[in-house]
């Protein structure tokens, strides 16, 4: 077990290694572009109560022109349509690998912000997050499966480390699952199913692509679902 | 020697294999306050967690809506009340999400009269976050919840929430600091992690309560890298499940949510709404109305006094004693020692500011108490009626002779306590207005207006609801106040529908013993009762629901023989032949005479009028009816032997059998032998929509008044005026707008007997009897007159009227 472990984790020449399998079809990556921006309707899970899931609320996404890499980039916002309160913030390079991710909450009056740098190459799955951002690795090829592996800090103070595994599925979905509590709207193109399992199997996040489409026209991770909503 | 070594490797493994390598602390930078749980069972959040006390969310509703049962009870009734659910469930979540993302209430305050305590804002905050956002983790496997506390506590300085209970049971509270030490042995790490949390209390208690539980576990290390991991001495068989990390709120649903700027305001606040008048310099400017007030040290108020202003002070402190209160004049010297007495009246013999100053005694801290102030004037008088529900209260107000005086408006509740109080300047002669626009707020207390004012004002009451109910009647002075009220005719009638209501007021300054007396049809004492009125209490029966239900009339007689008792009657009839209601004063000594004379409407036809007379005096009486045509001409007189307190009761078809009923104009009841009588006619449309009634009162000499007129698309006005002296007499008919100026004049000459009849518009120039305003009538001063008028609208639904005011 010992040695496997070691085997995994330290002595693959990469930091991580990505086993993806892979069809020729067409792969699809959202074309987000400075300017753009989209709703985003959330309902987040209850723990307790005889509802599990809240009334929806509305966050507005917006692309900006991101300046202050070397490299073109763009930075995701993520405002609460009511207030305006800032949710989150990432930054993206121009092929849409996630650089920084910043959330916001409010703590006795003061904002709190919680910054995470995501592995390149890695899916990516936020915590401490009111606005979703559940990312797979793009670009989604259909039908595909990859693991990926690394080794990352136990916590961000944390000199221990703990290994990781995660595999992201994707195909092109039949259609969209009913019973999600949502009324979902269809888009035009083909929908794409996308998944993030844990190393134990357990769904991290799952979305549905429209190819046509900015953002998932669902998706569904443990504390939240979304979807995109026609402004 | 080798075992010395020996021994010195076992020691020295002790000490620095099995020492620990390492001991850290971390801490949020805000400490969770302790809560309630607020069990679903229980409910306290709509039930209440202290005898006595409104609820959390009733205390809400009464601030927003007005009402202790609003919006948000209605909320908390559907998700905090589950009387059948498991003992252990309830809002332990939510204090902790609310003792991590909000500051601590600490005190008491006050909100528009509403006393919120710690508890109730811990409720508050708990329900607030009912919908709350957090991100949950399971904490089950050892690293995650070593992570989780790195994460957050350690790296954020911020709390968590974690669940703590055992089985199904879920127990949260919030973490704010931790404590880990390890031991290293080769690749195995032993942690000890001890938790801090802030645990249950009850609700309105401040601060934070620390528990604390140890975890023990070990990590598998590969180097750096944990490649196993698990609990160990016993933690594993009560492990942490869960934690949560508070995010934020979203609002409790798409119809309802409590309002997050209100309710930081009252989480936050402490005090009353007079904060910062703890001294002479920051005294806050007071007027007549009821105050809930903390105080948190001595508090300061004034209020300008003119010579001979009376203040009447109810002081009570929610704990006796815990209060005191003092006067000072402009001069900052006292006029008024300090005193708990729980009334007082004082007497300004200076005008001028004058202070008050309410201070803590005692061991309470902070101490809650009422303040009631009353400004009592020269002059006194009140419109009887404050229903609560969906009745709109509309005064009018005439200071016939106008002059610089000062009129407040009071609203009174029912216990006698002042509610809200407004000095109110009246413009010019007359001003009219609902309650809300004379500022005395929008909740009806189910007591009565009460007008003080340095000039005798006139006044008038309507009071309306829907389309069809109006009632009201000119203003009651102080000076009509007796030490007996009659009431002539109690109107109780399953079948025909009719319910009578009967109003009483202590306008005195003490307490009084009120004998109340029912009659049978014979004026025999049927039923009688002795009840207690409060200075200023009102109380009301309904006659059908009282010890009364049986009686034709009744009486209420003061045991002090003060004269400080005013009322009215109140019909009403919603059956299929009838349907209306309207108020008449009660009787006082100076309303009954031994002649009564009362126009009886427009007899047309189209209209029914009822005559309730009764002999108050001692002796038995013959009492003569007459009938008497608009001439003054005598149609037919029939005559009743009434003994004492007897009361008779008729239509006047059956009043007057041989007579025409359309010749009648006016009513004339006399006692053969002087004997006091009362007496009331209640009018009713041909259709039976509107009912309205007047008191029968002996005729006066003095200028009569009709205070509010209503000529318009939608409403009518009309008078009768009868001629009750043995001359002819020329009657000026005045009609004045609000300012008082004068729009037009009639003069008309009565014959002895005469009656007078008209419209509003018909008697004016229509032209200018579109606006409000009122009418004046004097004669030469010599020659009684009666009269009374009455307000309809024009589609037939609504009525109201009162015999003239003088």
């Amino acid at each position: 077990m010992k040695k496997t472990i070691k085997f995994i984790f330290l002595y693959l020449p990469a930091f991580f290694f990505v086993l993806y399998f892979t069809c020729p079809a067409a792969a699809f990556m959202p074309n987000w572009k400075p300017g753009d921006s989209w709703i985003v309707e959330v309902s987040y899970a209850r723990a307790f109560g005889p509802e599990k899931w809240s009334e929806p609320v509305y966050w507005i996404y917006r692309i900006s022109d991101d300046k202050t890499q070397a490299q073109p980039g763009i930075i995701l916002e993520a405002r609460h349509k009511t207030d305006n309160a800032l949710g989150l913030r990432v930054w993206l390079s121009g092929d849409l690998e996630p650089i920084k991710v910043q959330t916001f909450r409010n703590i006795r009056g003061e904002e709190k912000m919680m910054e995470i740098k995501p592995e390149p190459g890695f899916p990516v799955w936020i915590h401490y997050t009111r606005a979703p951002f559940d990312f797979p690795v793009f670009p989604l090829d259909v039908p595909a499966t990859g693991t990926f592996t690394r080794i990352r800090p136990l916590s961000n103070t944390s000199e221990l480390r703990v290994p990781e595994i995660l595999k992201q599925e994707s195909r092109v979905s039949d259609g969209i699952p009913e019973g999600y509590g949502f009324e979902l709207q269809s888009g035009a193109g083909d929908i794409i199913e996308v998944t993030v399992l844990s190393q134990e199997q357990e769904t991290l996040f799952s979305q549905y692509w429209d190819k046509n489409l900015p953002w998932p026209l669902y998706g569904e991770n443990k504390n939240m679902k979304y979807r995109w909503v026609k402004e | 020697m080798k075992k010395i070594i020996v021994l010195l490797l076992f020691l020295a493994l002790i000490f620095f294999g099995f020492a620990p390598v390492s001991a850290e602390i971390y801490e949020a930078r805000q400490i969770p306050w302790s809560g309630h749980w607020w069990p679903f069972t229980e409910g306290e959040l709509v039930n209440g967690y202290e005898n006595d006390q409104e609820p959390p969310l009733a205390k809400y509703d009464m601030l927003v809506s007005g009402t202790a049962y609003g919006p948000a009870m209605k909320y908390g009734k559907q998700n905090f009340y589950y009387p059948y659910k498991d003992s252990w469930t309830g809002l332990c979540f939510y204090w902790a999400m609310s003792s991590i993302l909000e500051a601590e209430p600490e005190h008491r305050s006050v909100h528009n009269n509403v006393i919120f305590n710690i508890g109730d804002k811990k409720g508050l905050l708990a329900a607030f976050y009912y919908n709350a956002i957090y991100d949950a983790h399971s904490v089950k496997k050892p690293e995650n919840f070593h992570a989780v506390l790195e994460d957050n506590i350690a790296s954020q300085r911020t709390s968590i929430i974690m669940d703590l209970g055992s089985s199904d049971e879920v127990w949260t509270y919030p973490v704010f600091k931790y404590e880990t030490t390890f031991n290293q042995t080769g690749d195995v790490r032993h942690y000890e992690t001890t938790i801090y949390y802030a645990s249950y209390s009850d609700p309105d208690q401040t601060g934070t309560m620390v528990r604390n539980r140890t975890f023990y576990y070990y990590f598998q290390l590969d180097g750096d890298v944990v490649i196993d991991s698990g609990w160990e001495n016993g933690s594993g068989q009560k492990p942490p499940k869960r934690a949560y990390i508070p995010l934020g709120r979203r609002p409790l649903s798409n119809a309802f949510d409590l309002d997050a700027g209100l309710i930081h305001e009252i989480a936050g606040s402490k005090d009353d709404p007079f904060h910062g008048n703890d001294s002479f310099d920051t005294a806050s400017p007071i007027q007549s109305g009821g105050y809930c007030l903390i105080a948190f040290n001595s508090d300061f108020f004034t209020i300008y006094l003119e010579n001979g202003d009376r203040l009447n002070i109810h002081l009570i402190p929610e704990i006796s004693g815990s209060v005191t209160l003092g006067i000072y004049n402009a001069d900052k010297k006292s006029v008024l020692d300090s005193t708990r007495k729980d009334y007082l009246v004082y007497q300004a013999d200076e005008a001028g500011i004058h202070y008050l100053k309410i201070e803590p005694s005692g061991n309470e801290n902070n101490p809650v108490y009422g303040l009631y102030i009353l400004q009592a004037l020269s002059r006194q008088s009140l419109f009887p009626l404050d229903p609560a529900g969906n009745w709109i209260n509309g005064l009018a107000l005439l200071q016939p002779d106008p002059e610089p005086g000062r009129v407040i408006l009071s609203r009174i509740d029912k216990s006698g306590l002042p509610f809200k109080g407004n000095l109110i300047d009246i413009f010019g002669v007359r001003r009219t207005g609902i309650c809300e626009g004379f500022n005395l707020s929008s909740a009806a207390m189910e007591g009565y207006i009460r007008v003080d004012s340095d000039w005798p004002v006139l006044g008038m009451q309507a009071v309306t609801s829907g389309n069809s109910s109006l009632k009201g009647n000119n203003m009651l002075s102080f000076d009509e106040a007796s030490d007996e009220l009659f009431f002539p005719h109690l109107a109780v009638s399953l079948f025909a529908g009719w319910q009578t209501t009967v109003g009483l007021i202590n306008v005195s300054q003490q307490k009084e013993e009120i004998l109340l007396q029912g009659y049978d049809p014979d004026g025999s004492v049927l039923v009688s009762e002795s009840i207690s009125l409060n200075r200023g209490e009102k109380k009301e029966f309904n006659i059908s629901e009282s010890f009364l239900t049986n009686a034709a009339s009744m009486s209420a007689t003061v045991d002090s023989r003060r004269t400080c008792l005013l009322g009215y009657m109140e019909y009403t009839n919603y059956s299929s032949s009838v349907q209306g209601c309207d108020v008449i004063p009660a009787a006082s000594g100076q309303d009954r005479g031994e002649l009564l004379i009362a126009p009886v409407g427009s007899l047309n036809g189209n209209w029914h009028s009822g005559v309730a007379v009764m002999n108050t005096g001692y002796e038995t009486s013959e009492v003569f009816f007459s009938a008497m045509d608009s001439l003054g001409e005598t149609v037919q007189t029939v005559s009743r032997v009434l003994k004492p307190n007897q009361k008779w009761v008729k239509v006047l078809g059956a009043l007057f059998p041989g007579a025409v009923v359309e010749n009648m104009a006016s009513i004339r009841i006399e006692s053969q032998n002087g004997q006091p009588l009362t007496g009331l006619v209640l009018y009713i449309s041909g259709s039976g929509r509107q009912l309205a009634g007047i008191p029968l009162l002996p005729s006066s000499e003095e200028v009569l008044y009709v205070p509010h007129i209503a000529s318009n698309n939608g409403w009518w006005t009309g008078l009768g005026l009868i001629n009750a002296g043995k001359e002819e007499e020329w009657i000026s008919f005045f009609l004045y707008d609000d300012n008082g100026t004068l729009l037009d004049t009639v003069e008309k000459g009565l014959f002895p007997g005469e009656q007078f009849n008209s419209s509003v518009r018909n008697l004016f120039n229509p032209d200018m009897v579109d606006s409000p305003g009122y009418i004046e009538i004097t004669g030469s001063g010599n020659c009684p007159l009666s009269g009374a008028y009455l307000i309809g609208t024009q589609d037939g639904y609504k009525l109201m009227g009162d015999a003239l005011a003088r």
